[in-house]
């Protein structure tokens, strides 16, 4: 038959790649994947400088080049100083990790410009000029940008409009950005995360209750981790997913597919509940 | 060296319908190469699917071709009686069978219509419903295969179109009814992939020549650009996705270039 199947897929050796947040929580599980499929990792972070230094030395382990970058991706004058500091390290980047965040959680009838302003910059602004920054580079040769978006960009969830919003444009960001550099051979995607057990569901006001819930209804009977997203964020980073342009893949579980009503009733024995259930 | 996982398959088994060409027979060929025996659904293709179980056996895998008309209402229970013959166990379902007649809706007949439905809808529907008790011993995976033509019209597509909506529709339900078993199921929605069936169409050249635009020069699919996303949906590593389509069609239907589009239809030196 035609077409064998290739003998290493999803290798990425000889590659760099540029992951923003990439030294904790998924940001760090992805650049642990990526060093492991054998690509080079520059790593963005905003100020933790001791939380960056081991995570370079657990990523070390991989015996891949690591190049440390601290930046605050919230200021212009901040994504332009990790571009001067690739020049001087690296100076290659073929896969682009979108994944630093930032959010503040509140409904929307008390939301502060200030705070609005500040999930915008992080979500929004900062993955444009940060690609837009990146772009001489990954046109090199071609190269593949994928973002960390979240489910709230899909739904609804309580006090997460900041955020959900923000995400929501940062995914159509990302669409455009396909469209647009196509032509260069850059493939941009998102990989939009249900709940995953990271420091930011304490924001939430009831945390257990996200808890509760995203294990009850999950897949596994627990809670989403860290490397149930990164495992499809860096599938995205390889030439396996090369068909795929401008998409945002869901992945969340089948927590919110579908409606059992039962649940909604606190009914287990099917019998409805008073006021009776459709 | 990179430590890249190719053996995700190893120990499993795959039934994989319309597997004696096309999107089918490179997903067969793929499982295998990742460790899987492989079940080979065809139809009338028996010269195809014997060429499949070949390439399968030469990579070392245990590979069975069996014979169903999927668009019979029996076919489903011939196919898993057949496969039940050769193999104990299913991890992996791939309902890939199809087949698109390109007619408009005026000129629309109850039988296209119906054939489309059948083999897109129904057959899927009745394959895995064959295939569930199986899939939730091994706690399995289902992976569908749809089109963008789902989601958007195109010339003379109607029929497939929407049969294929009704079964990401379809897909939705069985993944939120399924999981609670453990099986997963999933998508690709595919853009237009080179199967042979655009020979078959008039319009075929027009539509390469489309898609050769539209996904700025890459062009028609080959089947092994879509294989890969079938089988990580298959694969431990997509676990968190559940009852989701994944476009894949190289950006054909990501956004419109109207200058583009202008100079297409008008020549390069309309006026904009």
């Amino acid at each position: 038959m035609k077409h064998p199947p290739p003998e290493n897929p999803g290798d990425l050796t000889g590659k760099v790649a540029l992951v923003t947040g990439g030294t904790r929580g998924i940001g760090l599980e992805i650049s642990e994947r990526l060093a492991k499929r054998g690509a080079d990792l520059i790593l963005v972070y905003k100020k933790d400088v001791e939380n960056a230094k081991a995570a370079e030395a657990r990523l070390s382990a991989t015996g891949r080049r690591i190049q440390l970058v601290q930046a605050d991706l919230r200021k212009p004058e901040g994504v332009d100083s990790v571009f001067e500091q690739v020049a001087e390290g690296l100076d290659q980047i073929d896969i682009l990790v979108l994944n630093a965040a930032f959010g503040t959680m509140g409904e929307v009838h008390r939301m502060g410009r200030a705070s609005w302003r500040a999930s915008y910059d992080t979500n929004v602004l900062s993955p444009m000029l940060t690609a837009k920054g990146a772009l001489p580079w990954l046109k090199r040769k071609g190269g593949v940008i994928t973002a960390t978006s979240t489910l709230g960009a899909h739904t609804a969830y309580p006090t997460y409009v900041a955020i959900g919003s923000s995400k929501a444009a940062m995914e159509a960001l990302v669409r455009f950005m396909s469209f647009e550099w196509a032509k260069y051979g850059i493939r941009a995607n998102s990989v939009a995360a249900g709940p995953v057990d990271t420091r930011a569901i304490d924001w939430f006001r009831y945390p257990e209750a996200v808890r509760i819930f995203t294990a009850k209804k999950g897949l596994a009977g627990r809670m989403g981790m860290p490397h149930d997203i990164a495992d499809i964020a860096v599938w995205l980073c390889t030439d396996e997913s090369r068909w795929i342009y401008g998409q945002s893949i869901i992945a969340e579980a089948g927590i919110l597919l579908g409606v059992d009503y039962e649940e909604w009733t606190g009914d287990d024995d099917g019998e409805g509940a008073e006021g009776g259930a459709a | 060296m990179s430590d890249v996982q190719c053996h995700r398959f190893e120990g499993q088994v795959a039934l994989v319908t319309g597997a004696s060409r096309g999107i089918g027979a490179a997903v067969a060929l793929r499982l295998a190469s990742e460790g899987a025996d492989v079940a080979v659904g065809y139809h009338e293709n028996a010269e195809g699917a014997q060429e499949v179980v070949a390439a399968i056996e030469a990579m070392g895998r245990k590979a069975v071709a069996i014979a169903a008309d999927l668009t019979d209402r029996k076919g489903a229970k011939t196919l898993f009686a057949g496969f039940t013959e050769h193999f104990d166990r299913l991890d992996v379902l791939v309902p890939a069978a199809g087949n698109a007649e390109i007619k408009p809706l005026e000129e629309m007949d109850v039988d296209t219509w119906q054939r489309s439905f059948a083999i897109h809808l129904d057959a899927v529907l009745e394959t895995c419903k064959a295939a569930y008790p199986m899939l939730q011993e091994s706690k399995g995976r289902v992976v569908m295969l749809s089109t963008v033509g789902a989601h958007a019209a195109f010339t003379g597509f109607a029929a497939v179109g929407a049969a294929k909506a009704g079964l990401e529709s379809l897909l939705q339900y069985m993944a939120s009814e399924w999981i609670k078993n453990g099986v997963r199921c999933n998508a690709v929605s595919c853009g237009t992939v080179d199967t042979g069936i655009l020979e078959r169409w008039e319009i075929g050249p027009q539509v390469r020549s489309f898609v050769q635009r539209k996904t700025v020069g890459l062009g028609v699919a080959k089947p092994d650009d879509v294989s890969p996303i079938v089988a990580f949906l298959a694969a431990e590593e997509s676990r968190y996705i559940v009852g989701f389509t994944v476009v894949a069609d190289g950006g054909m239907t990501l956004g419109i270039d109207f200058e583009e589009w202008v100079h297409a239809a008008y020549g390069k030196d309309a006026k904009l």
